[in-house]
């Protein structure tokens, strides 16, 4: 009686550690179904396939597929690439130059194209007003982030600061005016959109969302140069990409000893979390496993003003100095940090913070050494 | 039943009808933007999807019906304004039939 009991005690332990198994980076969200567990791993297939002009690559492009950048650890992750975007900055008003070929500036050309006009990338937009390099950054849970409802992003936004703790916060928004999330100026309102685009901008491979390649330099294609007729993917295979990303889980936070425990209070602490948001919870949505979720996310997805230095493009209604707060998500995969690469560890990340971040920033620094650790340790573990 | 008969045949030949018909000129195509440029009788649109934009240019003729909070003359579209635009393509291109302002506060 006594060992059936602890038998069956056992059993149920092993059933709950088994519910607690880590998610590792690149693995899909809990609880889909097998139909979605199909096409999650149909859509990786689609991510990382490799485009070449035959089947729709250019004639401009930054990378030959979405897995050739998102790669690292596993489909979805932090790359190394680092692409170049400019923008016009005048009088208040942000100009995203699509006259002369949009704000991605990519870096590559189909030999058809470098044949026909002799170049080997985009000329750069004679019309901009400053350049801005962006890394790959890992795409795990935008599926989740996708889903926060309107009315609790805007709950945090406090445009006026009227609470005066030095931390305003507000949304940006499409050129159609809808709540933008997506994207390191939260640009784009969309994951669907963010995906239907990317192909466009970053591999030059046109699909049912958007159909037309952009112009060269403000003019058109020439003739010959991209025979694959639009457009070049299909909506089925949009779809399967669009679902695996949508499907990508948020890996597991590792555990954290006392040192990592008491980096997370004091990340709360010293005012990080105020625009962190450690979580957020998705609103209702007719797939489970991305139906009323509360995940780790650590971002408002609202933009605030980090301060001259950071500064770099405008973007919709972001200024120049105004970034979406950066989800930490895979961050203990990641090599390089903020939007430019520019720091190569945390605590230069941290350092790099101005403007609203400025206070938090402040208070790290005034941290004991032992007490910075403890931080850094818990954003070693997100 | 053979009233059954009848609709059913009917819905069938209505949609034989629609997919015969010729996309384009007759159907109206609905943009939503912001107002990149303003021109007499036009305006370019700033649309796209994610990071793929487009610049859509729009015939504004006389005709077209501008709302935004009350009734509006097309001249009081300007540059930045969010607009959709619900059009029909012709053969002098798109042109807008009705424009509404869109408060995006």
């Amino acid at each position: 009686m006594r060992r059936a009991a602890l038998c069956s005690g056992f059993a149920a332990l092993c059933v709950a550690a088994a519910c607690h198994k880590a998610i590792r980076p690149g693995d899909p969200l809990r609880g889909l179904t097998r139909e979605q567990r199909d096409r999650f791993a149909r859509g990786k297939e689609v991510f990382k396939h490799t485009f070449t002009p035959a089947t729709g690559l250019g004639p401009l492009y930054n990378s030959t597929g979405c897995g050739e950048c998102h790669e690292s650890p596993k489909p979805g992750g932090h790359g190394d690439e680092v692409e170049v975007q400019a923008t016009a900055f005048r009088g208040g008003v942000c100009d995203p130059l699509v006259g002369e070929g949009g704000f991605v500036i990519q870096q590559h050309a189909t030999p058809k194209l470098e044949q026909a006009l002799g170049i080997d990338q985009e000329p750069f937009p004679p019309l901009a007003t400053v350049r801005a390099l962006r890394t790959t950054t890992a795409i795990f849970a935008r599926g989740l982030l996708d889903l926060v409802p309107e009315a609790d992003i805007l709950a945090y936004a406090d445009p006026e600061d009227r609470n005066r703790d030095g931390i305003s916060g507000r949304p940006n928004r499409s050129v159609d005016g809808r709540l933008g999330r997506f994207g390191r100026k939260a640009f784009v309102p969309t994951l669907a959109e963010f995906n239907a685009g990317a192909f466009v901008a970053e591999i030059g491979v046109t699909n049912p969302a958007q159909p037309t390649e952009e112009n060269i330099g403000g003019k058109p294609i020439p003739p010959g140069v991209d025979p694959v007729p639009e457009p070049e993917i299909k909506q089925a295979e949009l779809d399967l990409t669009d679902d695996f990303v949508r499907f990508l889980a948020g890996p597991t936070p590792a555990k954290v000893g006392r040192k990592g425990r008491r980096g997370r209070h004091l990340f709360s602490d010293i005012g990080c979390a105020a625009c962190h948001v450690p979580t957020l919870r998705t609103g209702r949505s007719p797939v489970h496993a991305l139906d009323r979720k509360e995940f780790p996310a650590y971002t408002d997805l609202l933009l605030h003003d980090m301060g001259p230095d950071l500064a770099d493009i405008c973007l919709g209604l972001a200024t120049p100095s105004e970034f979406r707060t950066e989800p930490l998500i895979a961050l203990r995969d990641a090599k390089r940090f903020l939007h430019d690469g520019r720091a190569s560890t945390l605590e230069q990340a941290i350092a790099a913070h101005d403007g609203e971040g400025s206070a938090a920033r402040d208070r790290f620094k005034a941290l004991a050494r032992g007490d910075r650790r403890a931080l850094i340790a818990f954003l070693e573990s997100l | 039943m053979k009233r059954l008969t009848r609709a059913a045949a009917v819905v069938a030949v209505s949609l034989l009808a629609a997919a015969a018909a010729p996309a384009g000129a007759d159907e109206p195509q609905t943009y939503r933007g912001t107002v990149y440029a303003v021109q007499l009788g036009g305006l370019d649109l700033l649309t796209g999807v994610g990071y793929a934009l487009r610049v859509v240019h729009i015939r504004t003729p006389e005709t077209t019906v501008v709302r935004g909070g009350g009734s509006l003359r097309v001249s009081e579209i300007k540059p930045g304004d969010v607009i959709q635009a619900d059009c029909r393509l012709t053969d002098a291109g798109l042109v807008a039939e009705r424009i509404e302002q869109r408060d995006t506060r």
